[in-house]
């Protein structure tokens, strides 16, 4: 694996929460690397700090200090309409909770990242038909999420994520919402997405199972990260 | 981002019915906060023009625009008559003059009514081509024409006659009595409609011979009136023949003053009172208007809040700044053109309805005219448009800012 290229990488970066006295050191230095189509599985005790590292990489909240960088770009070099460019390019988001948007159908929604990337209608129309396919959610196209059960909406969030086949798709707790089963599905299907499109996955999770089928996990503890034997 | 895309996202957003239908209703009234403050402002100043207009435009029908007269009702004679045809054949925008008599006298019909009038002595000729009167009264009649509220009061019609008495020429006895020496008797030709109740209820015009037999003031006026050409400024026009007149008469022949006004300008305190009025019924529904506007940017900053989630999820997705301000932009914008859209469109109906199936009658002893016409002014209509929409714009603008000084994360975090 470690021949393949960077698709994101994070070095020395720290965070932390509140002001005064009331301080929370939630990261303190992490060094990362995810390659091209792998599995990346982050584990950790609730309050550990996974959706905060995941949302640093993701380039949804600035670190403390450290460096964060997507395909090679200093994602906080720049302005934040270039870090706009490098989410719909190159990141996907797959939430603990779908975050649908409930005004749109799931054809719709899957549809949205492409349409901000500038997409025609059709072509994205097309994109997401065979996502959603791909996840067998076509006869769901044009249900709102408030019409499909909570693994399909998860399903959904999924082919959303993967519309612009970004090279990374970042993943918080994908199954904290789900039963055995469905959290099952999703697992299955990530790794089989991971094979077609080639994408690296980051997953945040409690789920010693989603875990376990990861190519690498990762522990997080009082702020740092550790190889964990898989 | 593609205006379509825009538009869905903000369209959809406003029109949400997640989050138990608080968005939709919330965007509804904003919306019909706008529509009223809007239809209030355009009716305002539709009805207020309406009445100004069509009180100004009786009265200019009626009578010449500007108006020449000696100071302390003074008579003129055809010398004067003349020098004032020559002061305005040397002002550009001044017209032909028409000399008439105009005086009080008392009118008696076929009922033994007895009513207080103002006799009007015109050429008819030259009347008409200073006046509006060809309009109200047609070819020139052939005796003479009372006001509609007058012929009734003293029972007569066409083809009847008045007595009309002055009482000019009244002499006081030792015992006090006032003796009427002058009574003419005058066949109707006409009983018209001046649109104002003044002229209705008390105007009689006839040929100036007979006035001056009635007045008994044969080769004498009592003022001149003066034509405008079509465009021309009257209060300008007759602030020139004011000068040029003063000098023609004090300085070069008279050593006596003759005045010259427009004829509006006698009426200035009624419109200046109209102004007043309009000024202060504007502050108010402007106020009205503004608290619309306030209310629909609290209503947008709301949405944003309710869609902060969203945006977050949007931002992540990869939505470019420009484009969240796109969105909220575009939302201020559909509130602004539905509201103020909804307002026009009632002040219109409203319009259209007065001026056809549901006039709106008043009182005419009161307000002098008896229809209240509405006169919608695009300009004005335009410009209220305008400032509804910039306001809708700049109150959807800072919940935007807001939403994008946080990081998406603060959005999309788990609740
Ligand atoms: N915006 C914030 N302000 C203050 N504290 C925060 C904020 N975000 C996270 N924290 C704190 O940082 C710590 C890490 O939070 P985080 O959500 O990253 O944990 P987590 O590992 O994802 O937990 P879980 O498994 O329960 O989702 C927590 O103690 C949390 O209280
Ligand atoms: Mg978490």
């Amino acid at each position: 694996m470690s021949e393949q290229p960077a698709v994101m990488a994070c070095e020395g970066v720290t965070k932390s929460y509140g002001q005064g006295d009331s301080v929370i050191s939630v990261l303190r230095g992490i060094d990362m690397i995810v390659h091209r189509g792998e599995i990346v599985a982050v584990t950790g005790p609730s309050g550990s700090g996974k959706s905060t590292l995941l949302n640093i990489l993701g380039i949804l909240e600035p670190p403390d200090s450290g460096r964060v960088t997507i395909s090679g770009t200093d994602a906080w070099a720049s302005g934040e309409a270039r870090r706009a460019l490098l989410r719909n390019r190159n990141l996907g988001f797959v939430f603990q909770f779908h975050h649908l948007l409930e005004e749109f159908t799931l054809l719709e929604n899957t549809m949205l990242p492409a349409l901000l990337a500038g997409r025609s209608r059709r072509e994205a129309a097309g994109l997401a038909a065979d996502l959603l396919e791909e996840v067998s959610l076509t006869p769901r196209a044009s249900h709102f999420p408030s019409q499909v059960s909570g693994g399909e909406r998860q399903r959904a969030a999924v082919a959303r994520a993967l519309v612009c086949s970004p090279g990374v798709v970042l993943a918080d707790e994908p199954t904290g919402n789900l039963d055995a089963a469905n959290g099952g599905k999703l697992q299955l299907l990530m790794r089989s997405l991971c094979g077609t499109h080639g994408q690296a996955f980051v997953i945040a999770t409690h789920s010693e199972s989603l875990a376990a089928g990861a190519d690498r996990v990762l522990r997080l503890s009082e702020g740092r990260l550790s190889a964990c034997p898989v | 981002m593609r205006l379509r895309l825009l538009l869905d996202l903000a369209s959809r957003q406003l029109a949400s019915r997640s989050h138990s239908g608080v968005v939709r209703t919330v965007s509804v009234l904003s919306v019909s906060g706008i529509a009223i403050g809007v239809a209030s402002l355009l009716l305002l100043q539709a009805f207020m023009s309406g009445f100004q207009d069509s009180i100004s435009s009786f009265l200019s029908a009626a009578n010449a625009p500007l108006l020449a007269y000696a100071p302390g009702s003074e008579l003129l004679d055809g010398g004067d008559a003349d020098l004032i045809a020559g002061v305005a054949a040397s002002i550009p925008g001044a017209g032909g003059i028409s000399p008439f008599i105009e005086k009080a006298a008392v009118a008696s019909g076929n009922n033994g009514e007895i009513a207080g009038v103002i006799v009007r002595g015109v050429d008819w000729e030259s009347e008409y081509a200073v006046t509006g009167l060809g309009g109200i009264l047609g070819p020139p009649p052939g005796g003479a024409v009372l006001g509609k509220d007058l012929a009734a009061r003293l029972a007569v019609s066409e083809g009847d006659s008045v007595r009309l008495a002055s009482s000019e020429s009244a002499t006081i006895t030792a015992a006090g009595r006032a003796l009427v020496d002058t009574i003419i008797s005058v066949p109707v030709a006409r009983v018209c409609d001046f649109g104002l109740e003044e002229y209705n209820s008390g105007l009689v015009l006839t040929e100036r011979g007979l006035a001056e037999a009635l007045f008994d003031l044969r080769g004498r006026y009592t003022a001149v009136g003066i034509g405008l050409e079509p465009g021309a400024d009257g209060l300008s026009v007759a602030a020139r023949m004011a000068g040029e007149l003063r000098d023609e008469f004090v300085e070069a022949r008279h050593d006596r003053f003759m005045l010259c006004e427009a004829f509006l300008t006698r009426h200035e305190n009624l419109f200046r009172a109209f102004g007043l009025e309009r000024l202060a019924m504007s502050i108010v529904l402007g106020l009205i208007t503004v608290v619309a506007l306030l209310n629909l940017s609290s209503a947008l900053s709301m949405i944003a809040m309710e869609h902060r989630r969203d945006l977050g999820v949007l931002r992540a997705m990869g939505a470019s700044p420009m484009s969240v301000i796109g969105i909220a932009l575009t939302q201020g914008s559909l509130l602004a053109v539905c509201g103020c859209g909804a307002g026009m469109a009632f002040a219109l109906v409203v319009q259209a309805l007065a001026d056809t199936i549901l006039p709106i009658r008043l009182e005419s002893s009161v307000y002098w005219i008896d229809v209240l016409p509405a006169r919608l002014d695009p300009g004005f209509a335009a410009a209220v448009a305008a400032f509804t929409v910039m306001a809708c714009l700049l109150a959807s603008l800072f919940p935007a800012l807001r939403s994008l000084s946080v990081p998406p994360a603060e959005c999309v975090r788990n609740e």
